[in-house]
């Protein structure tokens, strides 16, 4: 951020205070590759960032009229981003958040095994085996490592409904090779 | 929906309903409470009248020191206060510390006096103790500053609670030195300023909720 972009954005909040909602658009749209860039550092979890980032863009318009025109913009920005961070973090530790983890992300060893059905894992596995490589990671991502169809066709570059019936297919061919 | 689909809505939301807004100025804010304050604690004192012998203390100069003292703390609490609604309100820092050095001062004062002078006389009835009077006259100034601070964004709420705490509490002090005839650090400073420590711990307490935003 330059000293260009500063006076760009004062310019813009003057605007947005006299009503101009295009220029209230343009600042708002441009604040938030910023906050990302500023919140992302002191976060255990990135994805957080975004959150808070919403917290920002509703203060700043809820303190719009706290704005002095003829102040620089970023002091009063970095005030209530600091604020807001702050808010969220004391409710994040007041709810014991960082000592609980999401169950998504919990990732067991590759050792881990359950022996009371390590046969029939293994007749699954040998199932797997026999898919074509891409049909075979489909599955994986969405029934085992627990991707939504938009994620998986995000990763994999296909369309979110060529993923659904691809992991369809793929249920009944396991079905029909394991004999269920 | 995806982060970005969430904040472009929001974005959305936020700009379908903006509004003009003025710009707000802290100054102007204080020298209005401070209008409210002034004229309404006066019309309280002359409604209620004066004490006796008004005359006398106002020439001793122990009086003319905790008036001038506590109008003082007053005034600048009050730009304090205002100040503090600015979420940028740390460019004020080197200001904000002069109504609590006020204060303490204040404070060293009532120490300094009952180490010489004793508690002095204390009420047999409590409940007749000028409180009373403190309730009407401090009651209108301190619901004002809370109604006229609620406009404000503040990223400070506590340190903005204790500023708008000492503007009322001065204020209704002066007032109440006007009416109550009794000047011993008792009754002066421990039993009058009773009502406002009480409400002060109690707004402390509270000032996140009070002022969130």
């Amino acid at each position: 951020m330059n000293d260009n972009q500063g006076k760009q954005w004062q310019e813009l909040a003057v605007k947005a205070q006299a009503g101009d909602s295009e220029a209230y658009r343009e600042l708002l749209t441009g604040l938030v590759p910023l906050l990302r860039r500023i919140l992302v550092k002191g976060l255990a979890r990135p994805s957080d960032a975004d959150d808070i980032v919403q917290e920002v863009l509703l203060s700043v318009h809820k303190a719009l009229n706290t704005y002095s025109p003829e102040r620089p913009f970023m002091p009063w920005l970095m005030a209530i981003v600091n604020f807001r961070r702050a808010d969220y973090l004391r409710q994040h530790y007041a709810m014991r958040k960082n000592v609980t983890v999401p169950v998504e992300s919990i990732e067991l060893a590759d050792d881990v095994t359950d022996t009371a059905h390590a046969a029939e894992y293994r007749d699954v596995e040998n199932a797997l085996g026999t898919l074509p490589l891409k049909q075979r990671e489909v599955f994986e991502m969405m029934k085992l490592k627990g991707f939504t169809a938009q994620e998986v066709s995000n990763q994999t570059g296909m369309s979110v409904s060529a993923v659904k019936v691809s992991v369809h297919r793929t249920m009944a061919k396991l079905k029909e090779k394991l004999g269920v | 929906m995806t982060p970005d689909k969430d904040i472009n809505d929001t974005i959305n939301s936020l700009c379908c309903g903006l509004k003009p807004v003025k710009p707000m100025r802290p100054c102007w804010r204080s020298l209005l409470w401070i209008v409210i304050a002034i004229s309404y604690t006066s019309a309280m004192v002359m409604m209620i009248g004066f004490r006796p012998q008004l005359l006398d203390r106002v020439l001793n100069q122990y009086f003319i020191f905790e008036i001038g003292l506590a109008l003082m703390t007053g005034f600048t609490a009050t730009l304090a206060t205002f100040w503090l609604t600015l979420p940028d309100s740390s460019r004020y820092n080197l200001f904000l510390g002069v109504p609590g050095t006020l204060f303490s001062v204040h404070v060293f004062w009532m120490l300094d006096r009952f180490m010489m002078e004793g508690m002095g006389a204390t009420p047999k009835v409590w409940l007749t103790n000028c409180w009373m009077d403190t309730a009407l006259i401090a009651g209108v100034p301190a619901a004002a500053v809370i109604f006229l601070v609620r406009k404000g964004a503040s990223v400070r709420p506590c340190l903005l609670a204790f500023n708008a705490l000492l503007a009322v509490a001065s204020f209704g002090w002066v007032g109440i030195r006007f009416t109550c005839p009794y000047d011993s650090v008792g009754k002066a400073y421990l039993i009058n300023y009773l009502p406002f420590m009480a409400s002060g711990l109690v707004i402390g307490f509270s000032a996140k909720r009070l002022f969130k935003w």
